[in-house]
Parts: C-alpha cells; structure tokens; sequence
C-alpha cells in the first residue's frame, strides 16, 4: 500500500514517514497541500494521504477540499495529523472529506489504530 | 475556573519531548534566561482570533542541535543549521497548537501562525504582550523554556 505524507516540516515528514514504512507503506512525502496536489498526478494512486493543516502554499484544510472534488480519488483515505486539536476544526475537516484525525504530537500506535479503523493494517 | 496555564505548559512539553523526541524532560523552578547561557534559538507561533497572543519556546543551541539530531536521525556534528530551525520550529508548532485548544473561545475562529525561529542572545520582545505563564525544564543539564504572551487589551 502507498501513503502521502504532507508535512512544511521535513523533520515531522521524516517521522512519520519511517512510521508508515514501518506499518509497511510505501511513502512519497509533500511540503504543503499544492505539492500533494502535484505529487497525487504525478506519482497517484495512493491508498492515504496524511496531512498537516497548517502548512505554506496551500494548506491541509484545502488540500482536502480540493482532493475530494475529484472523483478520481474517491477511494483514498484522508487523515489529518495536526496541531489543531479543536472540535470545531476536528468537525470542519471531517465534513470537508477526510475521513481520520490524530492530534500531535502522535506515536506509532496512534497512526497504527487509526490506519486499522481505515482498514489499512499491513502488520 | 482559571486555568493554571504553568501546569497546563507543563504536560503539553512533557508529552511532546517524551512522545516525539523520547526523551524526559522536567519541570523546575530554576529560571532560565537566554541573556546568561550563551547562544539560545527562540520559536515562535501567534495565535489569532479569540485570543491573540503567542507561544514561544527558549531552547539553548546545544539541546536545539540534539533535538534536530533525534528528529533527523543525524549525528550531532552532521546536524544542519536548518534542521534545527526546522525540528525547533514543529516542536514550537506543536507546543503552540495544544495552547491554543486551552485558550481559544470555542464559538469563535482561532488561527495559529506558521512557526519563526531566531537565533538570539537576548530575551525575544513582542510588542504589545506582557506574559501569561513561563514554565522553565530540564533534561540532562540543559534549562529550556515556554513562554506564553498575551496582548494587551486596549481601553475601551
């Protein structure tokens, strides 16, 4: 399975992408929501995007506004990870099309549950 | 009921070193001032709408390098200038965004800023704040700290 990894850190990029690699993804990783737009044409299908929300460019929030007009990424799971912990922003997210939320700071098991809620265990 | 935001700081940075970077950090009552332990890197994030003010953390450049190191998976002398920048700017990013969630107004917008670093010998000034809390911590023989700032309200 394949995983997008959008992140403005490249250390939180870093992390989380050795996280998925160890769940068993194959990662390709994005500085803000513009780049993942990019990198969903250039190097798609994936089967999850993980995004941060507060980013340059283009932000996580629009990133998924503008990943779900297009049909053609349908099947792809949204997961916000991010500091934005509020209910408000949790419902915004959610009701925009993504479909998982973690708060930061997150562990290997967090990402794990949620990806097995998605059903995308590989361990 | 007021919000002890010391103790709330406290937590936040625990968990955040503990959880991203593994490593234990403690909460002292030891001061720590950048204009007397050398060269220190400050992060910093705003926090608009509701509540206006901003977060800043205080990190002396030696802990900064071995936080980068940890995050980049680098060893100390491999560790650039901007990965520190980068790995001191997500932790402020993160320390920032879980203090927004205790301040802001839940019928309002709150936004938080995209994070700044500077490399500083003296104590960062953002005018028009007076702060809030300042929670000072440890690892090894290293002082950190977290500083929160909130605008002042002009009279009505």
């Amino acid at each position: 399975m394949r995983a997008l990894v959008i992140d403005d850190s490249r250390a939180i990029r870093l992390i989380l992408g050795q996280v998925m690699k160890k769940l068993g993804f194959e990662v390709v990783d994005a500085g803000d929501g513009q780049q993942a737009l990019d990198k969903l044409k250039s190097d798609g299908p994936f089967d999850i995007a993980l995004v941060d929300w507060n980013m340059p460019v283009m932000n996580g929030y629009d990133f998924v506004v503008n990943a779900r007009k297009d049909p053609q990424y349908n099947d792809m799971r949204l997961m916000m990870v991010t500091t934005e912990t509020e209910m408000a922003q949790v419902v915004k997210a959610l009701e925009a099309g993504a479909n998982e939320y973690v708060m930061k700071p997150f562990t290997k098991e967090m990402i794990a549950e949620k990806l097995s809620l998605l059903g995308l265990s590989i361990e | 009921m007021e919000i002890d935001f010391n103790l709330e700081i406290s937590q936040y940075t625990k968990d955040i070193w503990e959880q991203i970077l593994g490593l234990e950090v403690i909460p002292t009552t030891e001061d720590f001032s950048p204009t007397e332990k050398g060269t220190t890197l400050a992060g910093c994030v705003q926090i608009m709408g509701s509540w206006e003010g901003s977060v800043e953390l205080l990190c002396p450049a030696e802990l900064a390098k071995k936080v980068a190191s940890i995050m980049f998976g680098t060893n100390l002398d491999e560790t650039s200038e901007d990965d520190i920048k980068d790995a001191l700017g997500e932790l402020t990013n993160m320390t920032g965004g879980n203090i927004k969630s205790l301040v802001h107004d839940a019928d309002q917008e709150c936004f938080l800023s995209l994070p700044a670093v500077a490399v500083s010998d003296i104590q960062m000034h953002v005018p028009g704040t007076h702060e809030v809390a300042k929670a000072t911590f440890k690892h090894e023989n290293h002082l950190f700290a977290v500083r929160m700032l909130k605008k002042v309200e002009k009279k009505k």
